[in-house]
This record gives C-alpha cells, structure tokens and sequence, in this order.
C-alpha cells in the first residue's frame, strides 16, 4: 500500500507540473501520454526535491518530503475536482475505432510480460551486483541517515560503489522507503512502473505520427526485447536512461515534424533529468545539441529564426534541469574513476586502440545473440540495408546522425577508460549500453518501414 | 514476427524458476539467507549485534570483485566499511591470524572481529 501511495505521489506531482506547462503553452495531449510523461517529470522533482533538501541540511522525514507534493495535490483537486471540464483543455479526444484482433494479442501479449515481469520481482530482495553496491546501498544510507548525509558524494569506494554516480535511481528509492519503511523487496517494483511508463509514453508518442497497430506494434517489439525487459525486473539505472532517451528523442522528432515548441522544451527536459540518471547522458544531450544546431541550418530562412528561439528555450531548459546536479557534481563529488583525465596517456589510448578487436567481437556476440536480443539487432541492421535509399532522408537524417554521433561517443568513452583493461569494460557494460540504443534504434525502424506497412493497410 | 515469438521462450537457466518459487515461500530473513549464504548471514548477523552503531570496519574472505562482499557491505550498514584504520577488522570463514595493531574481539563459528588496540 505505501509502494502505490508513494508513486501515486509522483504521479500527482507530475500531473501537477505536466498540466499546468501544457495549459500555458496550450498543447494537448493523450490522457495515456501526461500519465506517462508526468511519471518521469514527477521522478525527476522528487530527485531535485532531495538534492535541494541536501544542499539546505534538511531532513528528509515524512513532513518534509511530502509538504510540496501536498501542496500540488490540494492545487490539483481544486483545480480539476470542482470543474473535471478544464481537463478536456489538456486532453486530445481520439476516434476510439474497434480493436483488431491483431492489435488485441499485441496487447494481450503486452500485459502478459508486464505480468511476467512482475512474477519476476516481487518475491526477491535487491540482489544483483551494481543494484547492492551502488543503488541499494545509496538508498539505504539515505534512509537510515534520515537525510543525504555530509559527503554522501565524496565516500570511498570501500564505502559505495561510484559515489559520484547521478542519485536519480537512489533518492527515488528512498523516495519510496518513506512510505514503506525499509523494504528492498517492494522497493524493486519501481522497475516494473517505469517499464510500464516508459512503454506507454513511447506508444503514446509514436501515435502522434503512426495509426494505432503500428505503434502497439513498434512498442510490442521494445517492450519484448529480453534485454529490455530483463533490466525491467533489476534496480539498475540502464532501463531508466534508455527511457529517457528514447522519449526525448521522440519529442524532438515530433518537433522537427511540426515545429511546435513545447515538444523541443519536453525533449530538453528529458535529456536534461537524463543526466541525472546515468552519466552516459551526456553523450545523448550533447548530441541532442548538436543536431539541434544543424536543424536551423538545414531550415530553410523563413523558418529559421523561429528554430533559433526554440533552441535557446530548449538550451535554457536542459541548463536549467541539469544544474543543480552537475553542481553537487563539481563541488561536492569525488572524480570518476573510470574516466580519470589524469591517466589518459598516448600509450593508454594505443592499447585500447589495440584492444578494438576484442571490442568488436563482444559487439557481434550482442547483435547475433538471441539471449539478450531476440533478432532485433539483426532486424535492426536489415531495415537499413533494405531501406539505406531513405536512411538520410526526412527525419531519418536526424535519428540516424543521432545514433552515429552517439555510438561514436560511447565508442570514444572505451578508447579513453583508463581503469582497467578494455575487455574488462567492454565485457562488463556492452550489453547494458546497447540498451541504451534500442529504442532510438526501433523508432528509426519504424520510420523506415512505414511505407510499407500502409502498402498492406 | 514469427521468428520473433520463436525465440521469445526463455529456457530455466540455472533452476532460476525453481528458486524464484522458493522465493515466493520463504520470509524476509529466509530469502536472506538464501542470497547470501546461511554462513555468511550467521557471522554478519554476530558482526550487526557485536558492534557499535557508526563504526567502521574493513571486511575480508572472500574473491575479488565477491558478490558476497558486496551483499555483506549493504547487510551490514549503518556499520561503515572503510579501507584503512577501521574500528574493527572482519574476517569471514574459519581461519585465524594475528592482525598488525588488532586484537581478537569475537570468535565466531564462520568468522572473527578484530578489534583495533586502543579502541
């Protein structure tokens, strides 16, 4: 009961902000979509609530963390409850056609592994090796310290693992633990929620530009990937970035489609609460400003002022989202360990250069592993070799630069990994960091294979 | 799409099902015992209850990079593990040694805590 209460609080906080953006900017949108979308802006608040508590010396007890929340839900209740009409301001209104049959087992299929998921969770404490050692351990220290305690970022490595990891996954683990007392077994659920969300935020998105069996089918295909949901059903920060991401990505697609500034605003928001989950994030946003830039010049004149403005909005709303974290980041955080500039030398970089074939041939065991994959890495691949004539046309331009500037990024993080061995790094995060590319992936697919598809309509 | 819910079935890896279920059964401290190893949960249940709230201690025993180190550390905070100069030294499995600047504090059928001299 505290577990429901607990998100049903993110919930309200982000429905809260969600509606009252939305309203401003008057944009609407599906009720599956601000359901979804204000689980991730809730997720987020709550992460900054706690930061802001830490950089005051306020504990985090009960009364403090739920006062604003409370706050949101009073303010929602008078603004909706007396007048339920004012929500139809927000909200699009769809044409409810009949499900198809095939759409119903798409769905079908769907809840079945959400369910699977669950039976997967719910009995076992936090067990897995990076979950205890640096997210379970993190959440407990805050819970038990009954604050973020003074040099909660600067531990040793004997204490926790990466103390100057993003706290995104943690806060919100503690987040929940206010409301259930200590409890690592129901605090894993959360993994579950955000799969749930995750999923019917993209479904929600890609139905902005697909009919509905395309997008139920394009998301069946994510939401199925082992990896995907395996990572689903473990408190591990790979599932939440690739959320992330990916719906970001979504928005600024939608944006390049139809110029509507909001969508530019969400997906900054996105990559910018991006980096304070995992700090492979940073990859993503910057790539995420890079391609921005070569919107407006590849816009045409008319449009191109326009573009401009919305890049500064955007700019200001990733600045603004990612400072409080890189704040505590630069101040109050031990260095990577990983990544240590110090020990990035020439004869370091060789050797990882030397090191590339081990690098691809981890890569290759992923694309052709059907364990972890499934065949998506080889649907992936075929899409483009079948459809490389449109690969760089339209929006396809931008996903397609995205993933290679990003990959390029990841690619260019091994080469500078001066910890340990390349293998030791490859083998341990390849399969984590390929997840991170799946949803990008998928939507470049759907993009590519559409044509076809309404060939069979 | 066939293909695709082809290899959608998922073979029991390990017994995991087998586990998952024996999971569903037992209670808290059960499922515990049965990540960590009834030993090792004995010795950091003796550790818990010997030592002081808020102190530090450095843990040995087992393999580099142990996944049970890693639990033991999270089973163990409010205590606090450190590298060096720790409160107490925890030695987990049966073998004694005398330990520069520690003396034995506990024995214990898994393990020993060495307790730093002038503590």
């Amino acid at each position: 009961m505290g577990f429901i209460i607990a998100v049903l609080f993110i919930e309200i906080i982000g429905i809260f902000l969600v509606t009252t953006a939305l309203k401003r900017e008057e944009y609407t949108c599906s009720g599956s979509e601000v359901v979804s979308l204000s689980f991730f802006v809730g997720m987020f608040f709550i992460s900054l609530q706690t930061l802001v508590f830490y950089l005051y010396d306020i504990p985090l007890s009960f009364k403090n963390v739920v006062a604003l929340p409370a706050v949101m839900l009073l303010l929602i209740i008078a603004r909706y409850v007396s007048r339920p009409e004012r929500l139809k301001e927000t909200l699009i209104s769809r044409e409810n056609n009949a499900w198809t049959g095939f759409e119903k087992c798409l769905m079908a299929g769907m809840i079945f592994q959400f369910l699977w998921i669950i039976f997967l969770t719910l009995p076992v404490p936090i067990h897995s090796h990076d979950a205890v050692a640096n997210y379970a351990l993190k959440a407990k220290m805050l819970y038990f310290s009954g604050m973020v305690p003074e040099g909660f970022f600067r531990f040793g490595e004997a204490t926790v693992s990466h103390p100057d990891y993003p706290p995104l996954l943690p806060f919100i683990m503690n987040w929940i633990y206010t409301f259930t007392g200590f409890n690592d077994v129901t605090v894993r659920m959360i993994m579950p929620v955000i799969y749930l969300m995750s999923s019917v935020l993209f479904y929600s998105l890609l139905r902005r530009i697909f009919d509905r069996k395309y997008s139920l089918l394009t998301v069946f295909i994510l939401a199925t990937i082992p990896q995907f949901y395996d990572y689903a059903t473990i408190i591990h920060t790979d599932l939440v970035l690739t959320a992330f991401v990916t719906c970001a990505l979504t928005y600024f697609v939608l944006y390049i489609r139809t110029g509507i500034k909001i969508q530019a605003i969400l997906s900054a928001f996105l990559f910018g609460a991006a980096l304070w989950v995992k700090n492979e994030a940073v990859v993503f946003a910057g790539a995420f400003v890079l391609l921005f830039a070569v919107l407006i010049l590849r816009s045409d004149a008319a449009n191109r002022r326009k573009t401009s403005r919305d890049m500064v909005s955007a700019l200001v709303t990733l600045t603004v989202i990612a400072l409080p974290w890189f704040f505590v980041r630069f101040f109050h955080a031990v260095l990577n360990s990983d990544i240590n500039p110090m020990n990035v030398t020439g004869g370091r970089i060789l050797q990882n250069i030397k090191d590339i074939p081990v690098l691809l041939d981890l890569f290759q065991q992923e694309v052709f592993g059907p364990k972890k994959w499934n065949i998506f890495w080889i649907i992936m691949a075929s899409c483009m070799i079948w459809k490389r004539k449109v690969l760089w046309k339209n929006e396809n331009f931008y996903i397609m630069a995205f993933l290679l500037i990003t990959a390029a990024g990841y690619f260019a993080g091994y080469m500078l990994t001066t910890g340990n061995n390349l293998f030791f790094y490859v083998n341990t995060t390849i399969s984590r960091f390929m997840l991170h590319f799946t949803g990008i992936t998928l939507l470049l697919a759907a993009f590519l294979c559409r044509d076809e598809y309404r060939e069979t309509q | 799409m066939v293909l695709w819910l082809f290899f959608m079935g998922r073979e029991d890896k390990d017994d995991q099902y087998r586990d998952l279920f024996s999971m569903y059964k037992a209670n808290y401290t059960e499922k515990v015992q049965s990540l960590i190893g009834t030993e090792l949960y004995d010795f950091l249940v003796s550790c818990k209850t010997s030592l002081s709230e808020g102190a530090t201690y450095n843990i040995s025993g087992f393999k580099e990079f142990s996944i049970y180190e890693v639990r033991a550390r999270y089973f163990l905070w409010p205590l606090r593990s450190i590298n060096q100069d720790a409160d107490y030294e925890l030695r987990f499995g049966p073998d004694r040694e005398d330990i520069v600047g520690y003396k034995e504090y506990k024995r214990h059928a898994n393990g020993s805590i060495y307790e730093r001299v002038g503590l």
